[in-house]
């Protein structure tokens, strides 16, 4: 290309090829290019702009090292909004994994009532008895001698064969009839004192 | 030692943990050639080396832009092209476009980073008295020896024009050369 250049220059200006022989005369201080390097990057260093690499090709690039690769991924994944992400669904998992976890150690799936033994319940009322209202405490009692009086009602219904005139009406009685009622259940051996205790 | 291609000063600079040594690589091959462009254009020192810290800031935040559809010399050049230019506009809304001969002359004396000789410094101040886009031509072309080709490239201009652009800057600095040595 000079020999082209020297060519078409030889053809135009005979006078500016020749000039172009001479020294050009510009001049820079004293290991100007050595400080330029240093100005330049210590300019980047302050201002610390962002490094976007696209394209990530190499032709003679040297492979990082797995380490190198490891470090890279820690790096992506301690990013604000990748951390934040990351954090939320580890927790989600974890609160998962625990309820979860609870549930089965409690009571292996059952959900009702049902499943709670005798002991459980007396155990829980009797640490809990304050918590009872009153009239919570005569609804149960009421309910247990219902419970009582179906316990009975196979005998009943045998003994209504022989005299079918003599039936039970709690809900109906008032407190003599019924301390009557209990009087001649235990009489006739159909309710025993600890029952009637507990019932109490 | 073995001599730094392009190839690897890219390669360097597409990974994240090389980049700055790709861009330590990078200056060290092309500082003086950009100085020189910008200087060419610019002459005084002072100004050069504003712009050409510009140049190379603007390298290291925007390579991942190129991408390599030209050579890194071309790029280089043209990112370098702009900024003088850009350059050169703010410093004419400052200051008169038009500097008298005479006084680019002594301006030229008095550079104490100029030290050719008479008819060198002759031919850069009628150098100076082009037009910008044509002294970019005939500097890339009178010094730096780039293939019209390549011109084309940087500059985003025709073959031909860029040959009659030449031919036209080679035309008025041979007329003012010999005028002032009248």
């Amino acid at each position: 290309m000079e020999d082209n250049l020297h060519k078409e220059l030889a053809e135009l200006s005979p006078l500016l090829n020749d000039l172009r022989k001479k020294k050009e005369g510009f001049k820079v201080p004293d290991g100007y290019f050595e400080q330029l390097q240093v100005n330049v990057l210590t300019q980047l260093q302050e201002e610390k702009p962002p490094i976007v690499v696209s394209n990530p090709i190499s032709v003679n690039a040297k492979h990082p090292s797995l380490w190198e690769q490891f470090l890279m991924q820690l790096e992506w994944l301690i990013r604000p909004r990748y951390a934040v992400a990351f954090g939320s669904v580890a927790l989600l998992i974890a609160a998962s994994w625990y309820l979860f976890k609870s549930n089965d150690t409690i009571n292996d799936n059952c959900t009702t009532l049902a499943c709670v033994s005798d002991t459980e319940i007396e155990q829980y009322i009797e640490e809990n008895i304050e918590d009872f209202e009153t009239e919570q405490l005569w609804q149960s009692s009421e309910d247990a001698i219902a419970e009582v009086t179906a316990k009975t009602s196979k005998t009943e219904q045998e003994k209504n064969t022989q005299n079918p005139t003599k039936k039970y009406h709690l809900k109906e009685a008032n407190d003599e009839e019924l301390d009557e009622m209990l009087d001649e259940m235990i009489q006739n051996g159909e309710l025993s004192e600890e029952e009637l205790e507990d019932i109490l | 030692m073995k001599e730094v291609t392009d190839e690897h000063i890219i390669a360097l600079m597409r990974n994240p943990s090389s980049y700055e040594k790709g861009f330590t690589v990078l200056m060290q091959r092309y500082q003086e050639s950009v100085y020189w462009q910008v200087r060419r254009m610019l002459n005084e020192h002072e100004d050069s080396n504003d712009v050409v810290q510009n140049v190379f800031i603007k390298v290291f935040r925007s390579f991942h832009t190129f991408e390599e559809k030209s050579k890194l010399s071309t790029w280089l050049y043209r990112i370098a092209t702009n900024e003088t230019l850009t350059f050169i506009q703010k410093k004419n809304q400052k200051a008169a476009d038009d500097i008298d001969s005479v006084a680019a002359v002594a301006q030229m004396k008095s550079d104490s980073y100029f030290d050719g000789d008479e008819a060198q410094r002759l031919l850069k101040v009628a150098i100076s008295q082009l037009p910008e886009k044509q002294r970019l031509v005939f500097n890339m072309r009178y010094y730096d020896e780039l293939p019209y080709e390549e011109m084309s490239k940087i500059l985003d201009t025709s073959v031909g024009a860029l040959k009659a652009s030449f031919h036209h800057a080679v035309k008025k600095i041979e007329e003012y050369v010999k005028n002032y040595e009248l």
